[in-house]
């Protein structure tokens, strides 16, 4: 089991190191130069030069991705061209609260909706409740996430004024204004957890386990959600773990929307303004953060069912 | 839409399509499938009316038919001159959905196209060349093909795909052509896990076996066996995509980086006109409507293939 964990520690690592190369690769294919935009339009061509010689930008391609991750090893993502010579890294951290109470709501709501309906309409396959399970969840798919955004602003906000329609500063308490937001990005991912608790639900019902504790004379209540239910969850809870990971590295969209100031509208903030070291750093936190999540979930998984962790055999050969 | 982490799993049971030996019949039954013959109807009629455009367009989608706009700025309600009115410029609003379905539509299709066939190349090739042994200078030397390969697509499943596919149109400027790649290029990788997948049961099949012992050449054993066997499960994923895709183009116009405002795609009519939802909820609501009814139909062809395709599914229904 350890080397399972070692193994796969190794490959996070690869992959953010892959990441932070292609990130370092953007900074030459962005036309914005970046000594220019941060003297502004009117410096002088010497000004523009001390700022190039003192940001390391003169120096070779590949001395440059060595300063690179120098800096990157020091938690120093450089500063924003866009925001005054602040450093990438304090605006991320600035933002990340906000990203963060926006996320776990968001994925509060897809399961208090997703995971009791669908696990409701895997014990009747075919019944009412079941079809209008899959209607639901086909209906949320076609749906585009900003789309539902727009038309809950519209009805909510602008039409009942039950929730607020410019949000002020963030505050953390201020559960009206996270409402719009969190319900909206919880409509958008439950079709994922109707689809999956219904077909591990479905699987577990099928199970000789069930016949038995049937069989043995328990209420239905009990088979469904003591028995089939405990076993359905594992799926969902990876799911859930990974989806987290995706949404801290910024809810693009509904953050957009909703001018939610977390990373994503920040992201789409800083592409726009070409303020690349702000782009890279928001690119290598949300791949740091779907590269740890999707870590948890495969130890916890390995830790639960230790025939997942045969993923290393193909390295590892009998070592777990 | 693919909103949280991208879902990797088989759409088709995996020994299913191995086993029901011969598909004799999967027309027939998906033609009597219900959901099958609604999505085909939809489809069709979206394809086809914006194929026919030029010719049933009622009005040059960029004509500007200032004269008649009443001068408080609002836009036209529809009328018998103009069916679903005009926008705020005065262009015919049906002529611009028509062509903007054009767009929406051909980027759908190509940039699916090209996901798919990158992700079954890696996922096919991936299973069968494995390691791959290369004379260099007198020595040989094994390249892990598979490895390689798989790898490739776990890092490519572990990027933050919006966030880099805004970057790259951002940062290279705004054409069907590019975001088409742009999008292919990031969602090839579900079909290539996928693919990959079954085509790891497929090699160890004693047709294999065999077809390799009979010395067929590496080439044409994807062609002739592995192929044939992944060839529903590449409908499937096909049918998926329309709706992935469109949704993936909608989204990036919305961030202001999908198709240039010259070219419009639906995604891009409906970000544009979104600032009127409070005044005239009509402009931003109807290529809303078409996304919706085009993603809705895609995924009940796609629903009705998986069925058709997987027994197993079908009887538990």
């Amino acid at each position: 089991m350890i080397w399972y964990i070692v193994a796969r520690v190794r490959w996070s690592v690869l992959v953010l190191f892959v990441v932070a190369v292609c990130a370092f690769l953007l900074t030459f294919v962005a036309p914005a130069d970046p000594a220019r935009s941060i003297a502004g339009p009117n410096a002088s061509a010497e000004a523009v030069e001390r700022i190039r010689v003192a940001l390391g930008l003169d120096r070779s391609m590949l001395q440059q991705l060595i300063d690179y991750f120098g800096r990157l090893a020091r938690g120093d993502l450089g500063v924003s061209y866009q925001q005054g010579g602040i450093p990438v890294t304090d605006l991320i951290l600035g933002h990340l609260p906000a990203t963060i109470e926006l996320a776990v709501g968001g994925l509060a709501v897809a399961l208090l909706i997703g995971v009791p309906l669908g696990g409701l309409a895997a014990t009747r396959p075919g019944g009412h409740l079941d079809r209008l399970v899959s209607v639901l969840a086909s209906v949320l798919i076609a749906l585009p996430a900003f789309l539902i955004g727009v038309v809950a602003l519209y009805l909510f906000s602008f039409r009942l004024g039950w929730l607020p329609l410019v949000s002020g500063p963030w505050d953390p308490w201020d559960v009206r204004a996270l409402a719009g937001p969190a319900i909206v990005l919880g409509l958008a991912a439950c079709p994922g957890y109707l689809r999956i608790t219904r077909t591990a639900m479905a699987d577990q019902m099928h199970q000789d386990y069930i016949r038995t504790a049937r069989a043995k004379g328990l209420a239905e209540r009990a088979v469904i959600w003591r028995h089939a239910f405990r076993n359905a969850v594992p799926p969902v809870l990876s799911q859930a773990g990974i989806d987290l990971g995706f949404f801290l590295g910024g809810v693009v969209v509904i953050e957009s929307v909703f001018g939610w100031p977390g990373i994503g509208r920040q992201a789409v903030r800083a592409i726009t303004g070409e303020d690349v070291p702000m782009i890279m750093g928001t690119l290598l936190v949300a791949t740091l953060f779907i590269v740890l999540a999707n870590l948890v979930v495969d130890v916890l998984n390995a830790l639960i069912d230790p025939r997942m962790a045969e993923w290393c055999d193909e390295d590892g050969g009998q070592r777990a | 839409m693919t909103f949280g982490a991208v879902r990797t799993e088989d759409p088709l049971d995996a020994e299913s399509d191995l086993e029901s030996g011969g598909r004799a019949g999967s027309w027939a039954r998906l033609r009597a499938d219900r959901g099958f013959q609604v999505g085909v109807v939809v489809l069709g009629t979206l394809v086809a009316a914006s194929v026919l455009a030029p010719w049933i367009a009622p009005h040059d989608p960029n004509h500007e038919y200032r004269e008649l706009m009443p001068l408080d700025g609002s836009a036209l309600p529809p009328s018998a001159m103009f069916p679903l009115g005009t926008d705020v410029l005065g262009r015919d609003y049906l002529s611009r959905l028509l062509y903007a379905g054009r767009a929406t539509l051909a980027v759908g299709f190509a940039a699916n196209l090209v996901a798919v066939a990158i992700g079954t190349l890696v996922g096919l090739v991936a299973a069968y060349a494995r390691v791959v042994r290369v004379r260099a200078g007198g020595r040989s030397v094994a390249i892990p093909v598979e490895t390689m390969l798989m790898r490739l697509t776990d890092i490519g499943l572990a990027f933050p795909v919006l966030l880099l596919a805004i970057a790259a149109t951002s940062v290279l400027g705004p054409s069907l052509l590019l975001v088409t790649l742009v999008i292919a290029g990031v969602l090839w990788t579900t079909t290539a896990r996928i693919v990959y997948a079954r085509a790891v049961q497929i090699r160890s099949a004693e047709f294999v076996t065999a077809s390799r012992a009979l010395g067929v050449s590496g080439p044409r054993i994807l062609r002739a066996t592995f192929l044939p066997h992944v060839l529903p499960l590449i409908v499937v994923l096909f049918s998926l995509g329309i709706a992935s895709t469109i949704l993936f183009e909608a989204t990036l116009s919305f961030l202001g980086a999908g198709a240039p405002t010259n070219s419009p795609t639906w995604g891009r009519l409906l970000s544009d006109h979104l600032a009127y939802y409070r005044t005239d909820l009509r402009l931003p609501l109807l290529p809303g409507i078409a996304i919706v009814l085009t993603v809705f139909a895609g995924n009940l062809i796609a629903d009705a293939c998986r069925d058709v395709l997987d027994p197993r599914s079908a009887r538990a229904r």
